[in-house]
């Protein structure tokens, strides 16, 4: 049987009595890549933000492998749900270097040399490990956002409309090396965006997020 | 085009002659007193001054920092008053609270007489210990210099985009680990530079070292002229210091320029607060008050009462005078920085030449230079000026105000240069360009444009110098004219003779008018929450 990554049952989110997410369900198994599309403020990144937590939930349950992480009197810490998210905005640390950016989350682990190697490799950005965020573009920026995300092997990788400030071409590149990489490491997906076409290359399932209601479209 | 960069060139030499005198002994005579500092006394000044900036470094660290992240990350018992309350200490200079705390707990202090009325014990009890030692001083530097740190770390903390801490919790950081891996790295640059100034305002202090009788350089300085009537040693001494002092300075400087890197993100998101509950909530909010306490609360309290209780009139004519020259000294200082700094400011944007604006960033350089050692570089030059340049006009101005206001000028401009150069970022320079296109050029467009628009920032320069003028005391001490006092001379005058009672009026005068600016920092700070929210 394959192995439930996330399941949200029944979620509610208001913000001062305005609901954003109203009953949304959804189940995402190993391996599996799902995209939510949606306008601005449909609530995408709220969804999001939830799963991550860092916002209560009013009602409704989410679980993260099987173990219940939010609902309405309960919210296990962000630190211990062991799921990453990259974003727009990339969030890289800017006081250090690409290498101790990617390692910034294993440490403590004893192999962290070989993954921050095996990472680098695999994002092509050997050549920027001793650089500072700011001394490297934005599109190599983004995938040291990747590589750090996936160093610690999280349990959901959720992208935040993760290229919507990067150019078509460099759009277009980054789509065909991080669906190589998704199928490798066989990454749970959950994508977040307004594009249909990079949802359709990236994932497998479809939503939408209309008035706060979560509908399967392919 | 050339007149507006001849003024900036007039005023950068009549600024840093004062402070190439002082260096200049260097290569002079050595007298004697030189064995005997070496011998007995030179020692100690280093040594203490070290231990002092050790110590006060690792007091306004704690409170600073600490203060800054809980008001900035949390929400707690009174944060929206603690926010703006923590800058309050900046209105009380550090020989104020000294002369509070001796008034305090010493053996006959009233902290010490009221332990002895509420547990009915005998007369000869001390409960606090002996605070007129270095232990004593490093308390008082902390509580009233933390500010310093306070402002600029609070506000690099402000700046920190919520994502990237939202990074440090989805790669496993919980509370501790965000202040100590990602918010404090973060705004390191800002907060050496916020204790880089209390190191400067540390060495540079002569009246609470020399109320708690701690030796250090500035009150070796004073007592090598005053004490050994040795103007050259004490020149010499001055100029030891102030090379360990503008080694401070360029490490502010330097570490300014690192403070940008924050602010880098276009897509910043506002941090969002946590809320304390219960215990925690208690802890932050204590954490808060004490140092307000300390640095502001208790000293006036004390001051009120002291001023409250003495039978003398303290509205007296000495008061009065004090009072009326304190201010006109410190209103006229600050009006003539004030001016000098909008249009140095306008020659540099005008001309557009880089020169005058490292210029004007070195005649900044005497914000750093203790009040002492600016005296007996003016005193220098003005004797100079009266033997070579006065002789025959039958003038002097060795002794007048004119050494002063100099005095003043040199230490304050920063404050003023400060408070107009943020005034003109805000004034976009198509601003400019459209005034000159319809034929408002040089004077015409600072007197029709750039002045208009800046004047809250000229206030605010204002305001700022004249706190700082009423608040200096050493070379008010050495330069003002015979019999001419200000607040901050009278009161050191009566804390020197152990006269509190009647020291506690001049020195809640000083206090009240140092508030002033405190109040525009606050209204900027509230500004900034707003914003926030």
């Amino acid at each position: 049987m394959t192995q439930k990554i996330l399941k949200i049952e029944d979620l509610t989110l208001s913000y001062a009595n305005q609901k954003v997410l109203k009953d949304v369900n959804l189940e995402l198994s190993k391996g599996e890549r799902v995209s939510i599309l949606g306008e601005s403020g449909s609530g995408k990144s709220s969804l999001l933000r939830c799963i991550a937590g860092f916002e209560p939930v009013n009602n409704g349950k989410i679980f993260i492998k099987n173990k219940l992480v939010s609902s309405n009197n309960l919210m296990i810490p962000t630190e211990k749900r062991n799921v990453g998210m990259v974003a727009q905005e990339k969030a890289l640390f800017p006081h250090l270097t690409v290498k101790k950016n990617i390692s910034f989350g294993i440490e403590r682990e004893k192999n962290k040399d070989e993954v921050v190697t095996e990472l680098t490799n695999l994002f092509k950005i050997t050549n920027l490990i001793d650089k500072l965020p700011r001394q490297i573009s934005g599109g190599e920026q983004q995938r040291v956002a990747f590589a750090r995300s996936l160093a610690p092997s999280p349990n959901l990788l959720m992208l935040d409309e993760p290229f919507s400030a990067l150019d078509n071409e460099l759009k277009q590149e980054l789509y065909y090396e991080l669906d190589k990489i998704f199928d490798k490491q066989e990454l749970s997906i959950l994508l977040v965006t307004h594009d249909h076409e990079e949802a359709k290359i990236l994932t497998s399932r479809l939503f939408k997020l209309t008035q706060g209601s979560l509908i399967s479209i392919e | 085009m050339v007149s507006w960069k001849i003024l900036p060139f007039v005023v950068a030499v009549i600024f840093i002659t004062p402070i190439l005198i002082v260096f200049t002994s260097l290569f002079g005579e050595y007298s004697d007193n030189w064995s005997h500092l070496i011998e007995f006394v030179l020692l100690d000044y280093i040594s203490s001054s070290i231990l002092l900036v050790l110590g006060v470094s690792l007091g306004v660290l704690v409170i600073g920092v600490l203060s800054a992240y809980l008001v900035t990350n949390y929400s707690f018992y009174g944060k929206n008053t603690f926010e703006w309350a923590l800058l309050l200490p900046l209105a009380i200079p550090p020989y104020i609270l000294a002369y509070t705390f001796t008034g305090l707990f010493d053996a006959n202090g009233d902290a010490n007489i009221l332990i002895r009325y509420l547990f009915n014990l005998n007369n000869d009890f001390v409960f606090f210990p002996n605070v007129r030692n270095i232990t004593g001083v490093i308390i008082v530097f902390s509580f009233t210099l933390y500010p310093y740190v306070y402002l600029v770390t609070r506000s690099a903390f402000l700046n920190q985009s919520n994502s990237i801490k939202e990074s440090g919790r989805l790669l496993g950081l919980g509370q501790i680990g965000i202040f100590s891996k990602i918010s404090l790295p973060l705004a390191r640059p800002a907060f050496i530079a916020g204790l880089m100034l209390v190191i400067m305002e540390t060495l540079s202090d002569f009246g609470a070292v020399d109320h708690f009788a701690v030796q250090t350089f500035t009150t070796g300085i004073f007592r090598t002229w005053y004490g050994l009537y040795d103007l050259n040693t004490a020149m010499q001494l001055s100029s030891l210091l102030l090379m360990i002092i503008f080694l401070f300075y360029f490490l502010e400087r330097f570490s300014r320029e690192g403070i940008s890197y924050t602010n880098d993100n276009s897509t910043f998101k506002t941090a969002s607060v946590i809320g304390l509950k219960g215990l925690k909530s208690v802890l932050a909010s204590s954490f808060c008050f004490i140092p307000i306490f300390i640095g502001f609360i208790l000293p006036i309290i004390e001051l009120s009462l002291w001023a409250l209780e003495t039978n003398v009139d303290i509205f007296n004519n000495k008061f009065l005078v004090g009072s009326f020259n304190t201010i006109t000294l410190g209103l006229f200082t600050g009006l003539i920085c004030a001016l000098l700094a909008i249009v140095i400011n306008f020659s540099i944007r005008f001309t557009k030449n880089k020169f005058l604006k490292r210029l004007n960033s070195l005649m900044s350089i005497g914000y750093a230079i203790p009040g002492l050692i600016l005296a007996v570089g003016i005193t220098r030059f003005l004797v100079f000026s009266d033997q070579n340049v006065f002789t025959n006009i039958n003038f002097v101005i060795t002794g007048s105000l004119v050494g002063l206001f100099l005095a003043y000028i040199i230490k304050s401009y920063a404050l003023a240069n400060s408070s107009i150069e943020s005034g003109y970022e805000r004034i976009s320079n198509s601003i400019d360009n459209s005034a000159q296109l319809l034929g408002s050029s040089g004077g015409k467009l600072l007197g029709r444009i750039h002045f208009p628009l800046m004047r809250t920032s000229f206030l605010t320069a204002v305001l700022l110098v004249t706190s700082e003028v009423v608040k200096e005391l050493p070379a008010t001490l050495i330069l003002r004219p015979f019999n001419f006092d200000t607040l901050a001379v009278i009161t050191y005058t009566y804390a020197a003779e152990e006269r509190m009672y009647q020291a506690a009026m001049p020195s809640l005068a000083i206090v009240i008018i140092g508030i002033i600016p405190i109040i525009f920092l606050t209204k900027m700070i509230r500004s900034s929450r707003i914003k926030d929210s």
